[in-house]
C-alpha cells in the first residue's frame, strides 16, 4: 500500500511548499484536473497564500483519512470529523475565514466551502440587526441616507 | 501600511455574490431571509442584490414557514390564532414578493392557510413568471371551526384564476384539493384555458366538473384525480367510485390521466371519503399533503 502513494508538491503564491499525497489533492476539483492535465511534480497556486494553503491542506488531509478509514465504522469517525470541523472553524479569525472561502471557491472544494459558509452564517445569526452585521464584518454601507430610509420603511410596512 | 492591513482583513462587502447567495440559500430559512430582525438585505447594496437573486426566489414555498399553532377545537383563541397566522403569512409573503423581483415561478401555499382575495391579487401582480401553483386547501378546514365567528378568508376561485390570467402569462400547472364543483371547473376553463397540468387528488370532484375540465381544457396534458371520488349532485348527493366510459374516453386522450379509486384497498381513497373530500391532513402523517403522483407537483 505504502509504495502506491504518489506525492505531489503544492507551492503557494508566496512560495511556501507543501508535499501531500495525491489523494489529498483530489479533494479539490480544480487541483485534480490540474494534476491530470499536467503531470509535473510541483504545482504553483498563484491565487492562494501559504497561510491559507496550509489550512486547505490541513482540512483535505483530515477528510481524506476519514473517508479511507471510514469504510467499515463510519458513524463514529463521522462524529469525530464533525467535531474536528467545529474546532477547525471555531479557532479561525474572520479574515482567515474570508480568505479560505475565496480559496475553497477557487480550488473547488465544495465541502470546505460549505463549512466556511456555515461559519459566516453563524456569525451573521449572532448579530442582532443589520448595523451589527456591518460592524462585525467591517462592511461600509453604500446606501445613501435616502436609500437607507427607504429600505427601513420597507421592513416597516410589512408589519401592517 | 496600516491602511493596507485594514483592507486585507476587511473585504466582506466584496465577497463574491455567488458565495453570498450560497450562504443565504443554504444556511437561512425563508423566515430568516425575510422577517427576521437580521434584515440581510439591509446591510448594503451587494447584500441586497444577493438577497434578490433569482436562485433564492425561483420557488417560494410558504409551507416551510414555521407553523403557527391552530387549535383544532372551537375556542375563543381560535380567532386570534388565525389573525396571527394571517398576518404572519401576509408579512412573509409581502417581503418575499418584494425581494423576488418577479422571479418566482413556483408558488406553494401551506394547506392550513388563511388567504384573502386581496392577498391573492397582490401576489399574482408580483409573480409575472409564475408557472406552477400549489394551493392545497380550497375549502379551508378552519371554516368548519368558525361557523359562528367570523369566517376566515378563503380565496374565491374566480379571483384566483382571474388574477393569474391577467398577470401570469406562462402559467401552466395547478394543484388544489377539496370540493371541486361545476362553478370551479367553469371558472377554471374560462380563465385559464392554456393549463397543461392539473392535480385534483384527494378531492370530492363533481362529475359534471370533471367532464367540463376534460372537454374544455384543450391544452391539458396531465390530470391527476388519484384518491378522489366523484359526486353526482342531482337530488341526493350520490358518490360514484367508478369512471364512466365517457370520462375514460376523454381521459385517454391526455398524455397522462392518473386515477385511483380503490375504496376497498387504498388507504388514501378511504381517507378522502371519510373526510368528505376535504382531508384533515393534521390527522395523518406529517407532510403527507405534499405528495403527488405528478412528479413536478410532488414536493
Amino acid at each position: 500500500m505504502e509504495n502506491e502513494k504518489k506525492m505531489i508538491t503544492l507551492k503557494s503564491s508566496d512560495d511556501v511548499t507543501f508535499e501531500v499525497e495525491e489523494a489529498v489533492v483530489l479533494e479539490s476539483q480544480f487541483l485534480s484536473h490540474l494534476v491530470q492535465d499536467c503531470p509535473a511534480p510541483e504545482h504553483k497556486i498563484k491565487e492562494v497564500t501559504g497561510k491559507i494553503l496550509s489550512k486547505v491542506v490541513e482540512y483535505c488531509e483530515k477528510h481524506v483519512v476519514v473517508v479511507v478509514d471510514g469504510g467499515d465504522s463510519s458513524s463514529s469517525s463521522g462524529d469525530d470529523l464533525k467535531k474536528w470541523d467545529d474546532k477547525f472553524i471555531k479557532e479561525m479569525d474572520l479574515s482567515t475565514v474570508y480568505d479560505l472561502i475565496a480559496a475553497a471557491n477557487y480550488l473547488n472544494i465544495q465541502a470546505l466551502l460549505d463549512l466556511m459558509c456555515q461559519r459566516v452564517a453563524d456569525v451573521i445569526t449572532a448579530c442582532k440587526d443589520h448595523k451589527e452585521i456591518r460592524e462585525t464584518l467591517g462592511i461600509v454601507s453604500d446606501y445613501t441616507a435616502e436609500e437607507e430610509a427607504e429600505v427601513l420603511k420597507e421592513n416597516e410596512w410589512a408589519f401592517d | 501600511m496600516a491602511e493596507n492591513r485594514k483592507k486585507l482583513s476587511y473585504g466582506w462587502e466584496k465577497l463574491n455574490v455567488e458565495i453570498l447567495v450560497r450562504i443565504f440559500h443554504n444556511c437561512f430559512s425563508l423566515e430568516e431571509r425575510t422577517t427576521s430582525g437580521l434584515a440581510l438585505a439591509h446591510v448594503c447594496g451587494g447584500w441586497r442584490a444577493a438577497s434578490c437573486d433569482p436562485l433564492l426566489w425561483n420557488t417560494l414555498d410558504l409551507s416551510l414557514m414555521e407553523p403557527i399553532f391552530i387549535p383544532t377545537a372551537l375556542s375563543q383563541y381560535m380567532f386570534h390564532a388565525m389573525r396571527r397566522s394571517e398576518r404572519k403569512l401576509a408579512r412573509i409573503l409581502k417581503l418575499s414578493l418584494s425581494l423576488s423581483k418577479g422571479n418566482i415561478s413556483t408558488l406553494i401555499f401551506p394547506y392550513n392557510l388563511f388567504l384573502s382575495d386581496e392577498m391573492v391579487t397582490y401576489t399574482a401582480e408580483r409573480c409575472p413568471n409564475l408557472r406552477r401553483l400549489v394551493l392545497p386547501d380550497w375549502n379551508n378546514n378552519a371554516k368548519q371551526y368558525c361557523q359562528k365567528g367570523k369566517t376566515p378568508s378563503v380565496p374565491d376561485p374566480h379571483v384566483v384564476f382571474e388574477s393569474i390570467a391577467v398577470n401570469c402569462k406562462n402559467f401552466k400547472e395547478l394543484k388544489t384539493m377539496g370540493s371541486i364543483d361545476l362553478n370551479f371547473a367553469k371558472t377554471l376553463v374560462g380563465l385559464l384555458p392554456n393549463l397543461e397540468v392539473l392535480s385534483l387528488r384527494c378531492s370530492a370532484i363533481h362529475r359534471d366538473a370533471l367532464i367540463t375540465i376534460l372537454n374544455k381544457l384543450k391544452s391539458l396534458e396531465v390530470l391527476n384525480i388519484s384518491h378522489s371520488y366523484l359526486v353526482v349532485p342531482k337530488q341526493k348527493r350520490i358518490i360514484v367510485r367508478k369512471l364512466n366510459k365517457k370520462i375514460k374516453n376523454e381521459g385517454s386522450k391526455l398524455k397522462q390521466f392518473l386515477t385511483c379509486m380503490e375504496y376497498e384497498t387504498c388507504v388514501m381513497c378511504q381517507r378522502t371519503e371519510k373526510d368528505e373530500g376535504n382531508i384533515s391532513w393534521d390527522d395523518y402523517e406529517e407532510g403527507l399533503w405534499k405528495a403527488d403522483e405528478i412528479s413536478s407537483l410532488h414536493l
